[in-house]
């Protein structure tokens, strides 16, 4: 006979997922199974907390909550907060009270902000009734960034961040602290933060859906590589803003995995990001399927082959889509030869060097009043400042030439660890058509990673270029010296394409259509989704919440 | 009942399980648009051609599968259900249709035997109201409301019932 606590489990989250945490802490009280699948309801629940939209009043009640019942942060393991959406809801719902004050502070002053910070962030999250009234604005200017940073105070097991701009006031400083913590007892926040994805700031006055959004990305992602539990960074859709960048220390980051997609780095900044981590994994990019006002970056494959050098022993996978804007040095955008090119780079990062010093020591001083007797910061300053005077040394070696690279990205059979490699053609072999030792240096069949098991070539067509077919014909005519564990080859027998570039012209098949349905329906902007946003109607078991209820709120009295 | 209709495009519904009293299979034969309701009888008769319009349900019992098909005939008109209306109902959690509410006004043992046939036969929206009555059935309810409610057998020890309650004392606040 068909009763509650027999019900499959999917069916009984579903009606878990209905019902207030009160209601499923009396079900858990029922018996064995109703327990085991509450506590996974209520994980479920609080494994993912949005502070955006229409979202943001449970994590303003859940905040209260758990300032009161510290427990129920440890379940919180992913913080969504998405600036681009405005918050939007009932806002005249009861405000926290006087007497919780003290609560809130508490927890202010114990995650180690200074006073002033401290007072605002008080200040915007007692909001005021009185003043909301008298002014129409609902909530205080920095109340989504306070709340979010709270949060995070408050949830230590936070693994994931997802949001825009980190380089903000609150969330910068408490990046900075989780940085430094863990020295002086003091236990900090952030100290499982593994991922941070910064979403693409949609916000902008010249947002458009197929221009690289412009904005300091290295600003952001100082900060978040340098926590010591970072393991991975995904950004989507930028272009850095020419603005100065920071001086990102060579070899002192915990990142593993980089992803940056649909974006365009100056090679400055590409060198910054790409020498800071200790030991990189795994390392995506793709670059030059959107449109860049001022013109496309172009890449010379070398480039590539040279950055990703220091991280050959443990780069396990490597996904390079770089060819819409892959270039050889007699290109356009390389005026000088093949031997200055080694100096351009130097000069170019000598320049960007100087006003990274600046930024260096601006940035050390931070750290040092942040907190003086920290080891890892001071380690980190010191190599900071040990790199100073030993600039060009450091660049000759992160230029020196290991191997010929001609236009390619150069032989990769030293990179030991490479298990998955996916890469097109033209940043493989180089954007030439001939088949010249100087061009090409190397044998694909000869320069293949030792431990390869995937292997992907985009963009080839058999017999469109004699250089690439040579290569790849010989590549599977010897499939006895293929690396042992090279299990699955993709990309020769049928073309694989990579991302589509988007930025095409309007008369391009498919868009235009959907945008003039769209129009029709009154609702563009919920068409304008790039392909890597479609992936956040998957924050599924949000979805399946059931709406605030405020009569949950704890200060709210009993009747 | 569905009997008593003109039924344009019928299809047959046999229950390997026939309902309690007697069987008549004309009891069992229903209009193509509300069998449809069930995405996994619509993917059948998909399947099967035009031709074929007698499908075996094994797993639903005969009675449930007649109060099901009840609904399906009540909503067979209803707009197909799109993702944002989805998200839309969920918003009035406790908000079901009046007819939905007495339709689902039956003995417990029914209603979990009609939320299961609705999962099995993948009717997403009798799906859904089902669980939001059950919610509603245990929704502010003390937990000894709720063990008398629905007949539950305590199988923890005291202590175990103890360490719970204790863990969770503040949430009964």
């Amino acid at each position: 006979m068909a009763t509650l606590d027999k019900l499959p489990l999917e069916i009984m989250l579903k009606i878990f997922s209905l019902l207030s945490y009160k209601d499923t802490v009396a079900l858990s009280l029922q018996c064995r199974r109703l327990h085991t699948v509450s506590d996974l309801a209520r994980r479920r629940r609080y494994r993912r907390i949005r502070v955006d939209g229409q979202y943001w009043p449970r994590a303003y009640n859940l905040l209260w909550k758990i300032l009161k019942k510290p427990a129920l942060g440890l379940l919180v393991e992913e913080i969504v907060s998405d600036t681009n959406r405005f918050l939007y809801g009932d806002w005249w719902f009861p405000r926290p009270g006087k007497e919780d004050e003290p609560l809130l502070n508490s927890a202010i002053t114990k995650a180690g902000f200074d006073d002033l910070m401290a007072e605002d962030l008080l200040k915007i999250l007692m909001v005021d009734q009185e003043r909301v009234k008298l002014t129409l604005e609902p909530v205080p200017d920095g109340f989504q960034e306070a709340l979010t940073a709270m949060l995070l105070v408050v949830c230590p097991n936070v693994r994931t961040l997802r949001m825009p701009n980190v380089n903000v006031k609150f969330i910068e400083e408490l990046l900075k602290m989780a940085r430094s913590s863990g020295s002086d007892g003091n236990q900090c926040c952030l100290q499982n933060l593994r991922y941070v994805d910064l979403l693409r700031d949609t916000s902008g006055v010249w947002y458009s859906l197929e221009l690289y959004t412009n904005c300091g990305l290295l600003w952001d992602l100082k900060p978040i590589m340098r926590v010591p539990s970072i393991e991975s960074v995904t950004v989507r859709g930028v272009c850095e803003d020419g603005q100065s960048i920071p001086f990102l220390a060579p070899g002192i980051s915990n990142i593993k995995e980089i992803d940056i997609r649909y974006s365009s780095l100056q090679r400055r900044e590409f060198w910054s990001i790409m020498r800071h981590p200790r030991g990189l994994e795994s390392f995506k990019f793709s670059s030059g399927q959107l449109r860049d006002l001022t013109g496309d970056v172009r890449y010379h494959p070398k480039i590539f082959g040279k950055a990703l050098l220091r991280h050959r022993s443990t780069l396990k996978v490597l996904d390079l889509d770089v060819d819409l804007v892959v270039t050889s040095w007699s290109g356009a955008d390389y005026d000088s030869e093949d031997e200055d090119e080694d100096e351009d780079y130097d000069e170019e990062t000598n320049d960007s060097e100087d006003s990274e010093n600046e930024a260096g020591g601006e940035d050390y001083e931070n750290g040092d009043d942040g907190d003086e007797g920290s080891s890892s910061d001071h380690d980190s300053a010191t190599s900071e400042q040990r790199s100073t005077p030993s600039v060009s040394s450091r660049v000759s070696e992160d230029f020196e030439n290991s191997r010929p690279y001609g236009e390619t990205i150069g032989s990769l059979h030293d990179f030991v660890a490479l298990k998955r490699l996916s890469i097109g053609v033209r940043a493989l072999f180089g954007p030439g058509d001939q088949d010249d030792p100087e061009i090409v240096p190397f044998r694909l069949i000869n320069s293949l990673p030792p431990n390869l098991e995937y292997l992907c070539i985009r963009g080839y067509v058999a017999g469109q270029n004699p250089s690439y077919t040579s290569q790849i014909e010989e590549f599977m005519e010897n499939k006895d010296r293929w690396p042992a564990s090279l299990k699955e080859v993709c990309g020769i027998g049928e073309c694989i394409d990579g991302l589509p570039a988007l930025k095409g012209p309007r008369n391009d098949e498919g868009t235009d259509g959907d945008e003039d349905s769209g129009d029709e329906d009154g609702e563009e902007e919920e068409e304008e989704v790039l392909p890597w946003e479609k992936g956040k109607d998957n924050w599924t078991d949000y979805n399946d919440e059931a709406p605030p209820n405020l009569q949950e709120v704890p200060w709210v009295k009993d009747e | 009942m569905a009997t008593s209709k003109q039924i344009k495009d019928p299809v047959k519904l046999i229950p390997t399980i026939p309902p309690s009293g007697e069987f008549d299979i004309a009891n069992f034969t229903f209009e193509r648009k509300a069998v449809e309701r069930s995405i996994l009888l619509k993917n059948m008769l998909e399947d099967l051609g035009g031709t074929n319009t007698e499908i075996p349900i094994p797993n639903v019992k005969g009675d449930v599968l007649l109060k099901v098909m009840d609904w399906c005939d009540h909503h067979m008109n209803d707009p197909p259900t799109t993702g944002d209306e989805d998200n839309d109902s969920r918003r009035k959690t406790t908000d079901i249709e009046e007819w939905d509410q007495n339709f689902l006004q039956v003995d417990q043992e029914m209603l979990f035997e009609i939320i299961l046939a609705a999962n099995y036969l993948d009717i997403k929206a009798l799906l859904d109201i089902g669980c939001k009555t059950v919610a509603n059935m245990i929704k502010g309810k003390s937990p000894e409301e709720i063990r008398k409610t629905f007949n539950i057998q305590n199988d923890f020890t005291p202590e175990e019932e103890a360490q719970i309650r204790a863990e969770n004392e503040w949430a009964e606040e």
